[in-house]
């Protein structure tokens, strides 16, 4: 049985259970949602002992309240939310433990959109399709399917925890949400649908995230790309990362909680590495896109994954 | 086998295969074909594949494999992929209620193709409808096979909501939405049955491949089943059909 980790005194602006999503359902139309920043959730897990597909609490520019009912270890990832345990400052990126009392509260963001709270033993909520993510649309996952309400009680399993606490890693191998974003990209396969002037020019601009930014998507504003004959084609698998090109000409980077089938011509797909810095994008903030080859992308995944691995192993060594 | 497959990257963690720039049964079932050798053997690292109307795309784990081991065997299964490979599917029986208020939009489809509403709702559910993708929402069939002369534009405002089981027409298009969502189909029907429910065992009632045909009740049976879908005792009709 799950014990009752904290109470939520206040939701925040979307505060929703994620894990690394929910694979194997994108033919029947199921989105995988899971985290968008998997990476910060990933190693926010290793911090505190856990398994790295453990699911954990995504947190959105504006933080929640929450009152702990137990003490337990937990570690700060992703975006830097300006959390606070009673009132001081708590570190990021480095588990810490909590007391029974305790008052955990964010107060803004100057560090990219996107915050996970991992727990010791892992948070519970409801489990679908072999996975606790939250997909808002179909309502199922986390809790109910939803983000979260005032006195919601969030669980976590006690009884899974490791007892590692302190764990960290150093501030050159936390990731920096610059202003100026570059998302390295692969390109296509709709690049021929373009003009190729709008393709040197996709490169070339530098793009401003709109206000539509959210679990779906992240639209960009630019100077338009036209499109040679048609905008659309016949619906086909949308991937998280592929930006896609409507008849407007302004691209839409697609995320964690895409349709899973898509009718916009895609210009390029952003590469995985670098797909938690595109999660952290946040309203008026500067996009430019980077092409590079597929082996390339290749050897950047395999420094991360190893990376990963590295924290992975001096954890079960500790 | 005279097709010519188009590989493509997306990212580095998914294979678009492109088979047909336009919907032909043919390609279809070939993705089927090909869905089906992958399903049974699938390569290190595949996660999964979504197949559309002329494509499919194979998602892999890029820290098990790359785009460049999988295509051999990729390509080797759409080498293999057959027309005769995929002989039985499901064909489920919909039941639909084509009457106020689970209609909003007849009226303007009655007008727009200047058939009658009887004439209409027997050409609606005349054909075996095939499912040749799955997509938009959880649960949601593209369909082919819609009689033309039903074919009416999308809405031009989109409605912000359109309850689960609505029954449409867009363009040459017809389909059913699986949840609660947005939409600008052209609504013509409700059917009292869940193409998702998360609390039932399989959870999603269709796949790609199956077949459905939809067929008229009256608002009381509407009704009537409704509540048995709700008390878990009502059991669509299902055919084995021959293809």
């Amino acid at each position: 049985m799950p014990d009752i980790l904290c109470r939520v005194e206040k939701p925040g602006l979307l505060t929703t259970i994620q894990d690394l999503g929910r694979y194997g359902y994108q033919d029947r139309g199921v989105a995988p949602a899971g985290a968008m920043d998997v990476y910060s959730l990933m190693i926010g897990n290793l911090l505190v002992g856990n398994e790295e597909d453990t699911p954990g609490l995504e947190i959105t520019i504006m933080g929640p309240k929450l009152v702990f009912e137990a003490k337990a270890v937990i570690a700060l990832t992703g975006a830097d939310l300006h959390a606070a345990c009673n009132g001081s400052p708590v570190p990021q990126w480095k588990s810490f433990t909590v007391y029974k009392g305790d008052v955990l509260s964010f107060k803004g963001h100057n560090n990219g959109s996107r915050a996970y709270l991992t727990v010791e033993g892992g948070l519970d909520g409801e489990r679908f399709l072999d996975s606790y993510s939250t997909y808002l649309k179909a309502k199922i996952g986390g809790i109910e399917g939803r983000s979260l309400f005032k006195n919601d009680v969030l669980y976590y399993h006690a009884d899974r925890a490791k007892g590692r606490n302190g764990k960290g890693i150093s501030r050159k191998r936390q990731p920096v949400y610059l202003d100026e974003q570059v998302l390295r990209v692969i390109e296509g396969p709709d690049t021929s649908a373009f003009t190729p002037e709008s393709i040197e020019l996709f490169y070339r601009q530098g793009y401003t995230v709109t206000k539509d930014a959210d679990r779906m998507g992240c639209r960009l504003e630019g100077e338009k790309l036209s499109h040679i004959e048609s905008a659309d084609i016949l619906s086909e698998a949308s991937s998280f990362g592929t930006i896609q090109v409507p008849a407007g000409g302004q691209p839409i980077i697609l995320m964690a909680d895409r349709q899973t089938t898509g009718g916009y011509t895609r210009i390029a797909t952003v590469i995985s590495a670098d797909l938690p810095k595109a999660a952290q994008l946040y309203p008026g903030q500067r996009v430019r896109f980077k092409k590079v080859s597929l082996e390339n992308a290749n050897q950047v995944k395999q420094k991360k994954t190893s990376f990963i691995k590295s924290i992975k192993l001096a954890s079960n060594n500790q | 086998m005279t097709l010519s497959p188009v590989y493509s990257p997306i990212g580095d963690q998914g294979v678009r295969i492109l088979l047909d720039t336009s919907i032909s049964e043919k390609t279809h079932v070939l993705i089927q074909s090909f869905i089906k050798q992958l399903k049974e053997n699938p390569p290190v690292g595949v996660i999964e594949a979504v197949p559309s109307y002329g494509a499919v795309t194979v998602y892999y784990d890029s820290t098990l494999t790359t785009y460049d081991q999988l295509l051999p065997d990729l390509d080797g299964y759409v080498k293999k992929a057959e027309t005769g490979t995929f002989k039985q599917a499901h064909l489920y029986y919909i039941p639909v209620c084509y009457e106020e208020p689970y209609a909003p939009d007849m009226e303007k489809v009655i007008q727009h193709t200047g058939l009658n509403r009887k004439r209409l709702i027997a050409m609606h559910t005349k054909p075996d409808y095939r499912i040749f993708m799955m997509g938009f929402t959880p649960g949601f069939p593209y369909l082919g096979g819609m009689d033309e002369r039903l074919a009416v534009p999308r809405l031009e405002t989109p409605r912000s909501l359109v309850k689960a089981g609505s029954v449409g027409i867009a363009n040459k298009q017809t389909g059913i939405y699986s949840i609660t969502s947005p939409g600008g189909w052209n609504i013509i029907g409700r059917s009292p049955i869940s193409l998702f429910d998360k609390e039932a065992d399989s959870p999603i009632l269709l796949q790609a491949g199956d077949f459905l045909n939809f067929y008229e009740i009256s608002a009381a049976e509407y009704r009537t089943i409704k509540e048995q879908v709700k008390q878990k005792n009502y059991t669509i009709r299902v055919k084995t059909k021959r293809v």
